[in-house]
């Protein structure tokens, strides 16, 4: 299978949601390898501030968010190694960080992939069929549940009777 | 009990969420996401369409790039735009991914973001700082943004290329292909263009690389109060192996209300069918906005999809109950139980029930 990294472009305005959606992104989805931070500042000091999700904490340019199944790392990496920045887009509407936000997720494979001189990514993530999840940092992840426990559960959270007429309904 | 999210198929396609018009709940703002970026994905790539122009949108929050497509989608348009690629030949959508030969290149690294002398091999599949010739991808975008033709109106070229306050030379689009929303397109960009990289690029990838991705719709709730939204935490706060997230986990600590609203059954019921919540900074961050107002904001966006069923706003499903909404109608355990994943009889079978209103003795 073919190497897969989360990418998530995060601006500090979300930098507290961030912390959760790296986590649950971990959680949802295992099988992902690193996840990569793009920001302009590093968020390890945001994140060690405002939560507990932190595990070693912050190492120069790295920060570390703890409880992945694969190791958990997040990665940061500054949004100045792309080959453009924030002015260059002024007067983009609705704002500048929008259209630079758009450009960074579709420039991640390319730059991050040819970051011969800092690796950021294992060999094989960068290569011509190795696959970026990028997801937008104000998102959480919830996980998937087997389709039959979501179903049983969903019911009985809400009437017993609705529950019982579920599993009748479903042959259960 | 718990499934993997995967990304990428068994047989290594990329899984592409889009929702339509028909997943969208009536009134909720995403509805316009439908067709807010036709046009900016006509004048990027001449002879590029979404999939549904106007029907259906790829701005799910997420997206599941590879690299060899996302290299080819770059150079496309650095094609179509250069001096003399008037015709934007090559850039059409029949290209049929004429380009996706030459990605083939990509594993050979090319470190040039920080060198402003790199020469950019041509064709090369992270030639991402484009050639002497062709106008980097990211000047196109900004120029359909800001409606001009000049790519960098404002100035500044850029680290690439052009030092800021050069004037750049005119960048002249392509010519589009005879298209019913060409004209549209064209009047669009002498406005500035909305732009999205989730539409372009599934459009991109459906168009060209239709054998390596595959759409897989995925629920997801727009939603101010993302925590109400999380199960209930283990003591210390985080995560535990039910990935469930700690109360004071990232800084965001609810009072004895929000808890409350966690304990929620409708969003215990919501919860279990949507694959991700996405709350905008706009909507958590502005206390301002009414309970009318959010309404418009939040919803869930493809919960029919895991199978028969209705929509369910996120007002139905009681994940607005930090602002004290009223609790869960009806429809919320109607609709909620059906899609979180039971059977196609129990879905059939609830919806009939739902219809009739019969669930209110049981709520």
């Amino acid at each position: 299978m073919p190497v897969v990294t989360g990418v998530v472009v995060c601006h500090p305005k979300d930098f507290d949601t961030l912390g959760t959606t790296l986590e649950t992104v971990r959680r949802c989805a295992p099988q992902l390898g690193a996840l990569v931070v793009i920001s302009p500042v590093d968020p390890g000091a945001a994140l060690l501030g405002r939560s507990n999700l932190l595990g070693p904490g912050p190492r120069g340019s790295t920060a570390r968010v703890s409880g992945g199944a694969g190791g958990g790392a997040a990665i940061w990496f500054d949004e100045a190694r792309f080959p453009f920045r924030l002015a260059d887009f002024a007067g983009c509407l609705p704002s500048p960080g929008w259209v630079l936000q758009q450009m960074l997720k579709l420039y991640a494979p390319a730059v991050l992939g040819s970051d011969a001189a800092d690796p950021v990514l294992g060999a094989g993530a960068a290569g011509p069929d190795a696959f970026f999840v990028v997801v937008d940092a104000d998102t959480v992840w919830l996980q998937v549940r087997a389709r039959w426990l979501s179903l049983v559960t969903a019911s009985a959270a809400l009437k017993p009777p609705l529950f019982f007429l579920i599993l009748i309904a479903t042959g259960a | 009990m718990r499934q993997e999210l995967e990304f990428v198929s068994a047989d290594g396609r990329a899984l592409l969420s889009t929702y339509t018009a028909a997943d969208v709940p009536p009134g909720l703002r995403s509805g316009a996401d439908l067709h807010r970026y036709d046009a900016f994905v006509e004048a990027v790539l001449p002879g590029l369409r979404k999939r549904l122009p106007s029907l259906e949108t790829a701005v799910v929050h997420f997206s599941v790039l590879q690299r060899c497509v996302a290299d080819a989608l770059l150079r496309a348009v650095e094609e179509a735009w250069a001096p003399g690629c008037g015709a934007g030949g090559g850039a059409g959508g029949g290209g049929g991914g004429s380009t996706s030969t030459s990605t083939s290149t990509s594993s050979k690294s090319n470190d040039n973001s920080n060198n402003d002398d790199s020469g950019s091999e041509s064709g090369g599949c992270n030639d991402f700082s484009a050639g002497d010739d062709r106008v980097p991808f990211w000047q196109v975008v900004r120029a359909l943004s800001l409606g001009s033709a000049d790519p960098a109106p404002s100035g500044l070229g850029g680290r690439k290329g052009r030092g800021p306050g050069s004037p750049a030379p005119p960048l002249t689009p392509p010519s589009p292909p005879p298209s019913p929303h060409s004209a549209a397109a064209a009047l669009a960009a002498r406005r500035g263009l909305a732009v999205s990289e989730y539409e372009l690029y599934f459009a991109f990838a459906w168009a060209r690389y239709r054998d390596r991705v595959q759409p897989r719709p995925l629920a997801f709730a727009v939603a101010r109060d993302w925590a109400a939204w999380l199960p209930p935490a283990d003591s210390d706060g985080r995560l535990d192996e039910e990935g469930r997230s700690g109360a004071g986990g990232c800084g965001i600590v609810n009072d004895g209300g929000d808890n409350a609203a966690r304990a929620s059954t409708a969003v215990a019921a919501a919860r279990s069918r949507v694959a991700y919540v996405v709350s905008h900074s706009p909507l958590r961050l502005d206390g301002s906005l009414t309970p009318a107002q959010l309404a418009q904001r939040e919803g869930i966006v493809n919960a029919a999809h895991a199978g028969a069923g209705r929509h369910t706003t996120v007002d139905d499903a009681g994940a607005s109950l930090a602002l004290g909404a009223a609790k869960p109608t009806a429809a919320t355990g109607a609709a909620a139980a059906p899609v979180a994943g039971g059977s196609a009889r129990a879905a059939a079978a609830l919806g009939v029930l739902s219809q009739r209103g019969l669930f209110d003795q049981f709520l």
